[in-house]
């Protein structure tokens, strides 16, 4: 990690990447838009370059529909972020190749139930062991609507 | 006979609740997993049942320790996202509270570190040195612990005598170096118990991902404050700290001298606080529709969250990724062939965060 | 008086539980007092080691399932008994019993009776963390024991007598200095204090071999603890301690010698981390090892 890739380098080498679809600049970030990606080939990528893992965040779309999963990936001083999404509320695992997003995937299974095929250890992390997946998954897709003002608890009517 | 002993999820060692479960043969960890989960909030749930404003009172509670971490790291997502640059002067005060965070986190880490090597009057001494910044803390923002400094574009609160917390950084920079410093690194008990303890080696680090302290005692130089310099830090020229031994001690030695650091820089922050408003930004912000993803360097490491807003009067997605979530899972390979009598120290060691890893 | 009274006395009275148990606590608050000052504390109040034993009196005895009850309750009796009984035979000034041909075993032996205790309650508490505390216990008594017994048996090959009284008369020598020696090096570890505080590190090991243990039983073992500090510091005194003709002197010398040592120990625990169990064992067959060595050489050159 002695020498970081060039933004020009990163943004070659993601493109190559099968089903990344695009890749744009947003300041210090780059952002890679692949629906249909390899997760298994980003693996290898990232390997190559060097890049160190953060985190993977997903955001439901639906109370049972599909996942939109974003992988972060740091080569300093840019973020790289790969977006994709779940197909039938599954997505192929980045741990078996990234030993760093274990806890990441199986955080987002407890809360959000995706299934991530190929994950070494698809045990719960947050959950007890043998509950249902998804917790938070039906109260994070709900229309937000707008909060009300502040109110105190303690206020009488 | 291999016995299962199990540290935690209540246990003296520990500060808040997580649970080791080791495999020993007589005094020797043969494997070792690590269990969260205890103190599970559901805060990335709430932060979208919040309005903007709301949700920075929240998120300053992910944790006690690293509270303006987190407050601040939201609004900084926020920022971004609106486009709003926090005036000069909030971004000085930002540093001072964020290094005397770390000052206070890393004492508490040291004061804990030493009560679980059995150095009771070490403890003592930390503590006493750590109400010195607590003190600090309390005198710039009222409170001890959730200092409510951070607001979208900008601080609450002025630091209108800034040379007035000069002898308590005097205080403490004295007693760092007399006394914290050469009790861990001097006493020939203490060092008994942490040198060449819990190695995690420079690939092994690599390969969890781990951040902060525990990256740097393992000879990996990476740091936000140096790498993608936010706030005051390229201004100030923050320097980092590494070792490479991967041992408790190493990990003892950089939070040492990152203390005597964010001293330094707290007091490079208050000299040459510029003058100006507070905020960018007056009452209530309206955060355009848009998404943002920031990196700041907590205590314990760096600290990620990725911001979504669809214009509404709520954020649409806020993910936190606090640098205990990787460290902690490295515990296991730091404890297998260790004895058990240093699991504490090194499950301490890595300065795990529970109500940041949960959330 | 006749001899079975005087048996009685002194193990009822002086030295034994009315005498010892005060002073137990007396030197157990001022261990805590001192340290607390060491450390910038306030320090508890002087009928602090009293109230702790008051309050687990009051308390309902809990003993765990699946376990003997009357083995579980028996080892804190055996303890404070064994001890009480050591110090019954100990010469401090103002004992009633005479002199006990071949008392110096005996006394060893009963010394042994309260770590063994420990290690069973530990053992028979079916919880893994009395089950490595006793383990540690058992371990650290076989490393600590080696200049323990060496520096009072070499004493005795010193004098050429098996005889308590006999060894308190013996005129000083340097032998003396070099047993003492010995005998301090394993002060620390028999009175679990730092930084041989192993068998009870409950930042490690949540608590001590007692850990499944509560209310009055629980009080015994730490009555039986308090007397194993007198008895410890009596012996030293008495072994070690120049006596005088008059016994009024002796205990003075005595008490100051007791104060010292106590402070001495204090001071250590205050300023040490805990080792681990190799480190304590390693440090007592190579240091104590040696002062072993040393201490025997001295009888047979001197």
């Amino acid at each position: 990690m002695s020498e970081n890739p060039t933004s020009a380098d990163l943004i070659a080498r993601l493109t190559a990447v099968p089903g990344v679809d695009s890749v744009s600049v947003d300041g210090d970030a780059l952002w890679a838009e692949a629906p249909r990606l390899d997760v298994a080939a980003l693996a290898a990528a990232m390997a190559e370059l060097g890049l160190r893992f953060v985190t993977t965040t997903a955001t439901p779309l639906g109370p049972d529909g599909e996942t939109t999963v974003i992988h972060h990936w740091v080569s300093e001083p840019t973020l790289v972020n790969v977006r994709t999404r779940t197909r039938n509320g599954r997505l192929d695992s980045l741990a078996a190749a990234v030993p760093a997003a274990s806890w990441a995937e199986r955080e987002i299974t407890d809360l959000l139930g995706v299934a991530f095929a190929g994950h070494p250890d698809p045990t719960p992390l947050l959950l007890p062991a043998g509950a249902a997946p998804g917790l938070l998954r039906a109260a994070m897709a709900e229309p937000r609507t707008a909060a009300p003002a502040p109110v105190s608890p303690l206020a009488r009517p | 006979m291999p016995y299962t002993f199990p540290l935690g999820p209540y246990h003296p060692a520990l500060e808040e609740p997580f649970k080791v479960n080791v495999r020993c043969s007589g005094e020797v960890i043969e494997s070792a997993t690590v269990e969260v989960g205890f103190s599970f909030r559901g805060i990335e749930l709430l932060a979208q049942k919040r309005n903007w404003v709301e949700v920075i009172t929240l998120i300053e509670r992910v944790c006690g320790i690293c509270s303006n971490t987190h407050a601040m790291t939201f609004c900084m997502a926020a920022e971004r996202i609106a486009g709003i640059a926090a005036p000069p002067r909030a971004v000085h005060i930002r540093t001072v509270i964020a290094e005397l965070e770390r000052l206070h986190s890393h004492l508490l880490w040291a004061g804990i570190g030493a009560e679980d090597i059995g150095f009771h009057s070490l403890f003592m001494e930390i503590f006493t040195l750590r109400e010195r910044v607590m003190d600090t803390l309390e005198a710039i923002s009222g409170n001890r612990v959730n200092y409510g400094m951070n607001r979208i574009g900008g601080v609450h609160r002025d630091i209108p005598d800034p040379a007035a917390h000069g002898p308590a950084l005097d205080a403490l920079e004295r007693g760092l170096a007399e006394v914290v410093v050469p009790a861990f690194t001097a006493n020939p008990t203490a060092l008994a118990r942490t040198r060449g303890v819990g190695r995690l080696s420079r690939e092994e680090a690599v390969r969890r991902g781990v951040v902060g302290p525990v990256a740097r005692a393992s000879g990996l130089d990476m740091d936000v404050r140096k790498d993608h310099p936010y706030l005051a830090y390229a201004d100030l020229g923050f320097r980092s700290v590494t070792r490479t031994a991967g041992d408790v001690l190493a990990r003892v030695e950089v939070r040492a001298a990152e203390m005597l650091e964010s001293v330094r820089l707290v007091r490079a922050a208050l000299a040459g606080l510029p003058p100006g408003p507070l905020a960018a930004v007056e009452g209530v912000p309206v955060i355009p529709p848009g998404e943002a993803t920031v990196r700041t360097e907590a205590p314990r490491g760096e600290a990620f969250y990725y911001v979504e807003s669809d214009g509404g009067p709520t954020p649409a997605r806020v993910k936190i990724r606090t640098p205990s979530f990787v460290n902690i899972p490295a515990i296991e390979p730091m404890v297998i062939g260790q004895p058990l009598a240093d699991l504490s120290i090194i499950q301490a060691s890595v300065d795990p965060c529970i109500s940041c890893t949960d959330r | 008086m006749s001899e079975v009274w005087r048996y009685l006395v002194a193990f009822a009275v002086w030295p034994g539980l009315l005498g010892a148990v005060p002073l137990g606590w007396l030197m157990l608050w001022f261990m805590r007092k001192l340290t607390a000052r060491l450390q910038g504390r306030r320090g508890p109040p002087f009928l602090q080691p009293f109230y702790d034993v008051a309050k687990l009196l009051g308390k309902a005895t809990v003993v765990p399932a699946g376990v003997r009850r009357g083995l579980f309750l028996a080892l804190p009796v055996v303890s404070l008994a064994a001890v009480t009984a050591a110090l019954a035979i100990l010469p401090l000034p103002g004992n009633p019993v005479p002199a006990l041909p071949g008392d110096v075993v005996l006394l060893l032996y009963l010394l042994e009776v309260p770590v063994l205790c420990e290690v069973l309650a530990g053992y028979v508490s079916r919880s893994v963390y009395g089950q490595v505390s006793a383990m540690r216990e058992a371990l650290l008594s076989l490393a600590y024991n080696l200049p323990f017994l060496v520096s009072i048996i070499a004493m005795a090959q010193y004098v050429g007598s098996f005889e308590m009284q006999a060894l308190q008369a013996a005129p000083y020598g340097p032998v003396h200095a070099v047993a003492a020696a010995a005998f301090l090096m394993a002060l620390p570890a028999r009175l679990k204090l730092n930084p041989f505080s192993i068998a009870n590190a409950e930042h490690e090991i949540v608590a001590d071999a007692h850990i499944e243990y509560g209310g009055p039983p629980l009080a015994l073992f730490k009555l039986a603890h308090a007397l194993e500090i007198v008895l410890l510091v009596g012996l030293f005194a008495v072994v070690f301690v120049p006596v005088t003709p008059w016994p009024a002197l002796t205990a003075v010398v005595y008490a100051a010698a007791g104060v010292a040592l106590l402070a001495g120990i204090t001071a250590l625990a205050a300023v040490t981390a805990r080792l681990r169990l190799a480190q304590a064992f390693r440090f007592y067959w190579v240091w104590g090892g040696c002062a072993s060595a040393l201490t025997v050489a001295a009888v047979l050159v001197l």
